[in-house]
């Protein structure tokens, strides 16, 4: 029967009262769903937007944003970069924006440029390999571990075995994403890096940012020196360039403009720039002979170094091709910087007028060089305004918003979903994990729904003169955090040799003192005729127990059985303490480590994930519960 | 032969207070015997004791020649049927009246056929595959008679099966049990504490008064012959009429003297009521015997003057309350008699129809 009847309910005042108490609940249910959208959006952020808090993530209807993103993740997060890479001064992520315009001719002869030239592969890095702030797993770095795993099979020993490496775990697989451009970041040759290099030819073409020593020698190197005002640079160089922009760092030590310039040029080259890109005329051979012989002596010396089969210094040609590692490197660099015998206190170095720039930004100009002869034709067949070939820049920037463009809702769909792929691949890199949180609920859920019902039956059935106290006994363990409880647990199950077991997780919360208060409560309220018809049935204690008591409290059950595994479930510091070693391990306890490494976006995520099975079973259990408790009604 | 006897059954919960003091009953095979009393009187506890759902403190029980006092009720052979029915809520009727046969390991196809025999006899063939829940109050008490049935015990027993159903449901449950009872010719039990189920159903009729059996009779005999105050105002729709006063010896000769209400004793009762002359005793009448058609064409019935207080007629007769000084009671008149509210009326008093009571000790005197 409704408190209120069907015709008072049209009076306004009640109706009133209804759309008050459905508004009230509707603010209460929204205000349950807000914090869960931040949530979720927060799951799919990256560095750049991270601060925003907001239901849903910006990038999902914001271009601009989803294009910050991309250049965030292309650029391996590193906004040094980024700037080296456009020529820019960015100063986060944030500022970033898509090129006003874009110069299709230009963007068709750099495709044109790179299809047609060979580079060596350490001339671009490629993006999503690499997420430093974000912490968590860029989908280039994810197809990079599944084709190593494609190729060595599951076991990451058998990668360490054939590529030198020292990975614990898959998850500690990672690429270090490094420009060549410093002089300290010459590419390696070890056998993981030739395999990463090999990789990269196989992602996306437009993920790739070639390196430009032009865009290093400004951001990284005047910039740092004379500050970001033009005006101070001028005064410095004695020069009247408009703006940093229209600076290009100079072929060779003559063509920069004034003296000043080219001693900053000499230092740059001879100092910071990376070996790969300089390379010395043969006029220096004589010098370099000569400084071989001051250092090594004698040409033996030099071959056992060398691994080679010279039989006079004057047999040793030039270096053209910068050597990758051994003495020859540190030979080369010595030579290119400066060497000083110490003996004869003689300086032995390239002659400043031999050393010349060999990067792709030269080579793209030589390359429309020669396609155009003059920049009055390039101009008119590409409707640019360049007065000089130097001016031309590879339109790096351009070339990757156009790739942009074309894949804006793969891009979203990757930037949605790749922190929860980190979570799952690193939940499945622990399969052990779900087995044993499996285990673990499903004891304790049985356990639940055997041990508090036996007790509360017992309790209910039988009163005797201290039921009340020893209800009073199992309430009493609910005044104690389990906090407090735990080191006495843990001391007592290392005391009973059970510490890494399912015992040990299992017997501290076998019986539950809310639980058995609750069944009890329940089972007083099942009629006696009930009981007592039973036993005239002929039922035995056990079949009243199971098939009447049992059978009846199905929803209550539910109840417990749904706290029982949430407790499990979301158990990690118990089950953490009890079981320290890593094959007992819950899932819990292993998503704490994934947060411990990542970062708050894949925190997110692993929590959405965690919260599903929770979320399943509550489904499962909300059924029973909502069915009602059918308790024998009198008429 | 399932005969039932208590042997000085006595109950108590603990401490001097006795719940069943002194129960003595011979319950014959077939026989179907109620026990009647108020709330409290130690009526179910009796049957409970019976149904060995209660521990007997003092004396013995038998059921067909065996003292059941240490048997636990599933083999005492007995079946009970509860005022709240007692289902079991999850279970359909099919399921609930096969339960005890199912435990008792019965062969499917006699649990088919005994379930299907049952429910034949109380109409319930159609709900066989229904839970209790979608089943109206009748419905389910038969379902619980019917759970009863499949046992074919010796003895049933009924602890007050119709007090929650509602008027029109009881009268119909009350036939149908009474029917059940010349059918199954089993020996039944039946607790109640309505006195017009007592009255309509049982063989005999047990009258329990704070744990004490008052009276042990037929129905009609109890009606007739109460043994006691109690009995007299207990059993009786509308209730015995009760005059307190002393017996007196008149010129006339012996009458009973209530002050506002006089009336002169049958020559036969003189002699017992002749002891308690100048001394208090209570009167009882029925409305029947008071201003009814028989009391009035009784030659030299005496007449007593009331005052008419309410009048209610009941169609074959008219219940009137009366006023006489002090004294209120009921009388049972022909309903084409014309009265009032108001009225003063002399009414015939039936007088050999007259009990008398020792206040002292509330028993029958004649």
């Amino acid at each position: 029967m409704p408190i209120i009847s069907a015709i008072g309910r049209k009076h306004w005042k009640v109706r009133a009262l209804f759309t008050g108490m459905y508004l009230f609940l509707v603010i209460g249910a929204a205000s349950m769903v807000y914090p869960f959208m931040l949530m979720l959006a927060g799951s799919t952020k990256s560095a750049v937007d991270i601060k925003y808090f907001e239901a849903i993530p910006r990038f999902l209807y914001d271009d601009t944003w989803l294009y910050r993103k991309h250049i965030e993740g292309l650029f391996n997060e590193s906004l040094m970069d980024e700037n080296v890479a456009y020529d820019r001064d960015d100063s986060t992520f944030e500022n970033v924006a898509p090129p006003a315009t874009v110069n299709q001719g230009l963007l068709n002869e750099w495709r044109t440029f790179l299809l047609a030239t060979p580079l060596p592969l350490y001339a671009y890095q490629c993006g999503y390999l690499n997420a430093p702030m974000s912490r968590t797993i860029p989908s280039g770095l994810r197809a990079f571990k599944q084709a190593l795993m494609a190729r060595y099979g599951q076991d990451i020993i058998r990668v360490n075995r054939a590529l030198g490496t020292e990975f614990e775990t898959w998850n500690n697989v990672r690429i270090n994403a490094n420009t060549c451009l410093d002089r300290r970041n010459n590419p390696m040759a070890t056998a993981f890096v030739s395999a990463g290099n090999e990789f990269k030819t196989q992602l996306p073409v437009g993920w790739r940012s070639y390196a430009s020593p032009d865009g290093y020698y400004k951001k990284m190197y005047i910039k740092p020196v004379y500050g970001n005002a033009i005006d101070d640079y001028n005064r410095e160089h004695g020069t009247r360039h408009g703006a940093y922009d229209k600076i290009r760092l100079a072929r060779t030590w003559a063509e920069n403009g004034t003296p000043k310039e080219q001693e900053d040029w000499e230092q740059f080259v001879r100092m910071t720039l990376s070996l790969q890109w300089i390379r010395v005329d043969a006029v220096a051979l004589p010098e370099y002979r000569q400084y071989l012989q001051a250092k090594h002596d004698t040409i033996a010396i030099l071959n056992k170094y060398y691994g080679t089969a010279y039989r006079s210094f004057n047999d040793i040609p030039l270096i053209t091709e910068p050597p990758l590692a051994g003495m020859a490197l540190s030979d080369w660099e010595a030579f290119i910087a400066g060497w000083k015998d110490p003996d004869t206190k003689r300086l032995y170095q390239a002659p400043v007028a031999a050393l010349r720039i060999h990067s792709v930004d030269w080579l793209f100009r030589d390359y429309l060089t020669r396609k155009y002869g003059s920049p009055e034709d390039l101009n008119r067949r590409l409707d640019t305004r360049y007065k000089t070939m130097v001016e031309i820049r590879p339109p790096q920037r351009e070339f990757h918003y156009a790739w942009f463009l074309e894949n804006r809702r793969a891009l979203r769909i990757e930037f949605v979903t790749r922190n929860y792929k980190t979570v799952a691949e690193y939940i499945l890199f622990h399969g052990r994990g779900i087995i044993n949180t499996v285990i673990y609920c499903g004891l304790a859920v049985l356990v639940a729904l055997l041990v508090n019902p036996l007790a509360a039956y017992a309790l209910s059935r039988y009163k005797m003169s201290s039921t009340y106290k020893i209800l009073l006994f199992l309430m009493a363990t609910m005044a104690f955090p389990p906090m407090v409880t735990q080191i006495p647990n843990f001391l007592m199950l290392r005391q009973l040799n059970l510490l890494n077991t399912f015992a040990a997780l299992i017997l501290p919360g076998m019986a539950n003192g809310y639980s058995i208060f609750l069944l009890k409560g329940f089972f007083d309220s099942l009629p006696r005729e009930l009981y007592e018809s039973a036993e005239l049935d002929g039922a035995s204690e056990w079949t009243i127990f199971w098939q009447l008591t049992m059978a009846l409290s199905k929803p209550i059950l539910a109840v417990i059985a749904l706290a029982a595994f949430t407790a499990a479930y979301s158990n990690f510091m118990f089950a953490f303490v009890v079981c320290q070693d890593e094959k007992m391990w819950t899932l819990m306890v292993w998503l704490y480590q994934l947060q411990q490494m990542s970062g708050q976006s894949v925190m997110y995520a692993s929590l959405i994930i965690a919260a599903i099975p929770t979320f399943v079973i509550f489904l499962f259990c909300q059924n029973i519960i909502m069915r009602g408790i059918v308790v024998p009604s009198e008429k | 032969m399932a005969e039932v006897i208590l042997d000085h059954v006595w109950k108590s919960y603990g401490g001097n207070l006795w719940a069943v003091n002194d129960f003595n009953l011979t319950i014959k095979d077939k026989e179907f015997m109620v026990f009647v009393g108020p709330s409290g009187c130690g009526k179910s506890t009796t049957l409970r004791m019976v149904a060995g759902l209660e521990e007997i403190s003092k004396g013995a029980i038998s059921i067909a020649g065996r003292v059941v006092n240490n048997v636990p009720p599933k083999d005492r052979d007995i079946a009970m049927v509860f005022q709240n029915y007692a289902l079991y809520p999850h279970m359909t009727v099919y399921d609930n009246m096969a339960f005890g046969l199912k435990l008792r390991k019965y062969k499917r196809a006699e649990i088919e056929s005994r379930v299907r025999e049952a429910s034949d006899i109380l109409g319930i063939t159609d709900y066989l595959h229904r839970k209790p829940k979608a089943l109206s109050g009748g419905q389910r008490q038969r379902v619980a008679v019917g759970r009863a049935i499949v046992r074919k015990p010796k003895v049933f027993l009924f602890d007050e099966p119709l007090s929650n159903l509602d008027a029109k449901m009881r009268v119909q449950m009350r036939a149908e049990i009474i029917k059940l009872h010349a059918r199954l010719e089993a020996t039944m039990i039946y607790v109640t504490h309505d006195q017009v189920e007592a009255m309509t159903m049982g063989d005999r009729i047990v009258v329990m008064k704070d744990g004490v059996v008052l009276q042990v009779a037929t129905p009609l005999d109890l009606y007739e012959n109460p043994a006691n105050l109690f009995v007299a105002g207990f059993i009786g729709t509308p209730p015995m009429n009760l005059f307190e006063g002393v017996i007196r010896r008149a010129a006339e000769g012996w009458i009973f003297d209530g002050e506002t209400l006089q009336v002169a004793l049958q020559p036969d009762m003189q002699d017992k009521l002749a002891a308690y002359a100048e001394k208090k005793v209570v009167m009882g009448i029925r409305p029947e015997h008071v201003g009814s058609p028989v009391a009035e064409n009784t030659v030299g019935a005496p007449k007593i003057k009331a005052r008419v207080d309410v009048v209610e007629p009941m169609g074959a007769e008219t219940y009137l309350y009366m006023t006489a000084g002090r004294h209120t009671f009921i009388a049972k008149i022909d309903p084409h008699r014309r009265c009032a509210m108001g009225n003063e009326l002399h009414l015939a008093f039936l007088n050999a129809k007259a009990h008398f009571f020792d206040p002292a000790t509330t028993s029958l005197i004649v």
